[in-house]
């Protein structure tokens, strides 16, 4: 491996990684002679994002008041949770990168190495995948402080162990993803393997944050002693040596995971690297030769406008990655929270009238949370690629054009939530106005969260995407993304439970409540008309 | 010397290359020709690795590609026949990628960089991204790109789409001169007047096929009083009859 090349190959992969930033940066410096190496800005804020997840998580730890000495249990576990999520968000993250990524093809007739291209892949993915690992960071720096052992000796142990796992946890990546590309079953189903890791990961970085969040709250109070949970194997070993480096059982239990990885190294580099090229080189030409064909505005006949414009905006949502991410934003967490009380039997039959407040702003709420970075409507716009611009081109208004989109996405977005609305309506018995103002509050709460998100995409415009988690992961990316989720559930879910506990209020009191539920979304709405009217639709006035 | 023993490619069904063999000599400027589909660019992203034939072996100086990949990747500057990759980059920072794959020296690499760009004008916009220019400006990225390491063999598919008529005369004129020197320059064209005033060799395909292999004026001999383009669309166009062919391989030396 020649470490020009490398490094090179590492820059420009920097680049694609958030293509967001470049285009600030460069924007910016304009086309002066005086350009600073782009890549070290997007490098400077992954570290910086880094830092913060290290402080952020390092602190939820250390005011958790607990000495995780005497936690092997909660430590593993933890550690256990960290590794996990960044396992699953990995599965489909190394699948993009390696086996998805259009821009192998790009490499091939260059003399760049097989092993180049690959430690050039991996500096993205650990971009990519640190800020879900870096916590276990903070862990191993704070077992080790609260050990009351020399701070130089922890950083190091720490800094050790934390390589350690993270490159035991991605080469277990790639050769798991390696092996399981390699299936004919795989190989034959490749979309639904795509939607399966995707779906995996999800789930798994939700469920693991609500986890691992869960359970520090939960902390006591300072000097008392919690009962502590159940080690997790492997991994209590990196406490047991934080507190006592020199355990030769927890040394010995190391041992055998570096033996793993020195395996796995040897694996990668002997057999997979080198067949790798060759084995993509088919799937690479013989995808580029399909796709070629592929394109929504060829299909026009002489039909309306209206009806072509549908017939390529359903052709346009047809990925399976997109849809799955629509099913389950809108279905899983619903069904989470609302499936054990409908089976323990929750009914709204008789319900007094006044709590019509709390079905209403429901419905609104509801809408906000089925509607994120990853919704069709955050990315229909993208969607048309080039056929964005060549649309510009066409006789007729890019107004009507932009806002038939709005409307289509608008309308696939409203399908699950309504159906879904039904049936819950249906098991729990809800009378009829209230399930009329669910989903008044469902449409008008709809309507504005998909503004803000199709007017979003316009702004983050991506029309030479290579894989939808391109557009996914504009703006603040996934992490961002799991904390506007979680905004919008706290928010929500609180505003929601107030109103409810308010409900019963009469007089004054109980009026302005009223007037301040019907109201709120309903000028939230009328303001985010008005101001996207001026802000972003006059931009179409004229074609 | 560049040789395709009995080279064979398909897509599924599609045979995109059925056993075609050809040789071109150092000194050459070697011409692919053929309608859409032909197997021009199959033929030549065989040759930089893009592909792998189903069969046959392509050979560089005697050495099979297939063993020697890196080192003939490293003799081989290629215009691919898109030229909307590495968008994101600047122009500069693509160069400076490619100057590490090919291990340029710094100095030598200022030195043909600044040929380069002034030749085809493009100083200007060195650190714009590639995703801003023009088809031709784009085209002229890449061409500075592959000329870079000044590789003896040159491969393009379709190297001159797109190129103002000053950059599109001096690249003419750039590859005459390679091949003067004794350097190999393979190229796919569909218009057969640059074929006529460039090349000293051609090959038609048709369909996957070789239909002819040889020079411009031993095809036109045996086309006595017919312009190129005629005899090109007797051979590979609409009314092409499969006599065309056994005509070829019976009276030319090195035709199919």
């Amino acid at each position: 491996m020649r470490w020009t090349p490398t490094l090179e190959l590492i820059k420009v992969n920097l680049i694609y990684s958030n293509p967001q930033i470049v285009q600030k940066k460069r924007k910016k410096e304009g086309k002066g002679e005086k350009t600073t190496e782009i890549y070290k800005s997007v490098l400077l804020q992954n570290v910086i994002l880094f830092a913060v997840f290290l402080f952020l998580f390092g602190s939820l730890f250390l005011f958790s008041g607990l000495n995780f000495t005497q936690y092997p249990g909660l430590t593993s576990t933890n550690l256990f949770l960290f590794v996990l999520l960044t396992f699953l968000q990995g599965m489909n993250s190394v699948y993009n990168l390696f086996y998805q990524s259009k821009d192998l093809i790009n490499y091939l007739p260059l003399p760049f190495r097989q092993s180049e291209w690959f430690v050039a892949k991996f500096s993205v993915l650990m971009l990519t995948l640190l800020p879900f690992l870096i916590p276990i960071l903070g862990i191993f720096l704070i077992v080790g402080i609260q050990a009351n052992r020399l701070f130089i000796g922890v950083v190091l142990q720490a800094l050790i162990f934390f390589i350690f796992i993270l490159s035991l946890l991605f080469l277990l990546l790639v050769v798991l993803i390696h092996y399981l590309s390699q299936l004919p079953l795989f190989k034959r189903n490749k979309e639904l393997f795509q939607t399966i890791f995707y779906t995996i990961s999800s789930i798994g970085m939700f469920g693991a944050i609500f986890i691992i969040s869960n359970r520090n709250t939960a902390a006591s109070l300072p000097g008392e002693l919690l009962p502590d949970s159940k080690s997790v194997p492997f991994f209590v070993n990196f406490h047991t040596l934080l507190v006592d480096p020199f355990d030769k059982q927890a040394l010995l239990e190391l041992s055998l995971g570096l033996i793993l990885l020195l395996f796995l190294v040897v694996l990668l580099f002997k057999v997979i690297i080198p067949t790798f090229f060759n084995d993509q080189l088919n799937e690479q030409t013989t995808a580029v030769k399909r796709s070629a064909y592929k394109s929504g505005v060829q299909e026009v006949k002489s039909r309306s406008l209206e009806k072509t414009l549908l017939k390529y905006n359903f052709g346009l949502v047809q990925n399976a990655t997109l849809i799955t991410q629509q099913i389950s934003s809108t279905v899983i967490f619903p069904i989470i929270f609302l499936a054990p009380q409908i089976i323990n039997g929750l009914s709204f039959e008789g319900l007094p009238l006044y709590y019509w407040k709390s079905f209403f702003w429901a419905g609104f709420v509801f809408a906000l949370f089925t509607v994120n970075a990853l919704s069709i409507v955050s990315v229909i716009i993208s969607l048309d690629r080039e056929n964005f611009t060549y649309m510009k081109s066409l006789p007729f208004s890019m107004k009507s054009y932009l806002r038939f989109k709005f409307w289509f996405a608008y309308g696939l977005e409203l399908i699950l939530p309504l159906l879904l609305s039904i049936v819950i309506f249906f098991f729990t018995h809800t009378p009829l106005l209230f399930a009329g103002l669910f989903i008044s509050g469902l449409l008008l709460g709809m309507y504005c969260i998909s503004l803000v998100y199709f007017v979003r995409d316009y702004r983050l415009l991506e029309l030479d995407w290579q894989t939808i988690t391109e557009l996914f992961n504009r703006g603040s990316g996934a992490f961002g993304r799991v904390i506007s989720m979680f905004v919008v559930m706290i928010v929500g879910g609180a505003s929601t439970a107030g109103i409810t506990v308010l409900s019963s209020l009469t007089g004054t009191w109980g009026t302005m409540l009223a007037i301040g539920v019907l109201a709120l979304p309903i000028l939230i709405g009328g303001g985010l008309t008005l101001y996207y009217k001026k802000k972003f639709w006059s931009k179409f006035e004229i074609s | 010397m560049i040789e395709f023993k009995h080279v064979s490619k398909s897509y599924g069904k599609t045979e995109a290359l059925k056993d075609v063999s050809f040789q071109i000599k150092p000194g050459e400027i070697f011409g692919l020709i053929g309608h859409n589909g032909a197997g021009k660019s199959t033929a030549i992203k065989s040759l930089v690795s893009i592909i792998e034939p189903n069969s046959g072996e392509i050979l560089i100086d005697g050495n099979p590609l297939h063993e020697n990949r890196m080192a003939i990747k490293k003799r081989i500057g290629y215009v691919p026949d898109s030229p909307d990759m590495f968008l994101k980059l600047t122009a500069t920072e693509y160069w400076s990628l490619l100057a590490s794959a090919y291990e340029l020296k710094e100095d030598l690499y200022q030195k043909n960089l600044h040929y380069l760009m002034k030749l085809f004008d493009m100083q200007e916009h060195k650190h714009s991204t590639i995703q801003s220019f023009s088809h031709g400006m784009r085209q002229k990225t890449f061409v500075i790109g592959a000329l870079l390491s000044d590789p003896d063999i040159w491969v393009l598919d379709e190297p001159l789409t797109g190129l103002d008529p000053q950059a599109a005369f001096d690249l003419k004129e750039m590859m005459k001169r390679h091949a003067e020197e004794g350097n190999i320059v393979l190229f796919s064209t569909h218009a057969l007047e640059i074929a006529q005033q460039l090349c000293n060799h051609i090959a038609i395909l048709k369909k996957g096929e070789l239909l002819y292999d040889g020079t411009i004026e031993e095809l036109k001999s045996l086309n006595e009083n017919q312009s190129l383009e005629s005899i090109y669309l007797k051979m590979a166009g609409r009314d092409a009859q499969d006599n065309v062919k056994s005509q070829g391989s019976s009276e030319g030396g090195e035709h199919q």
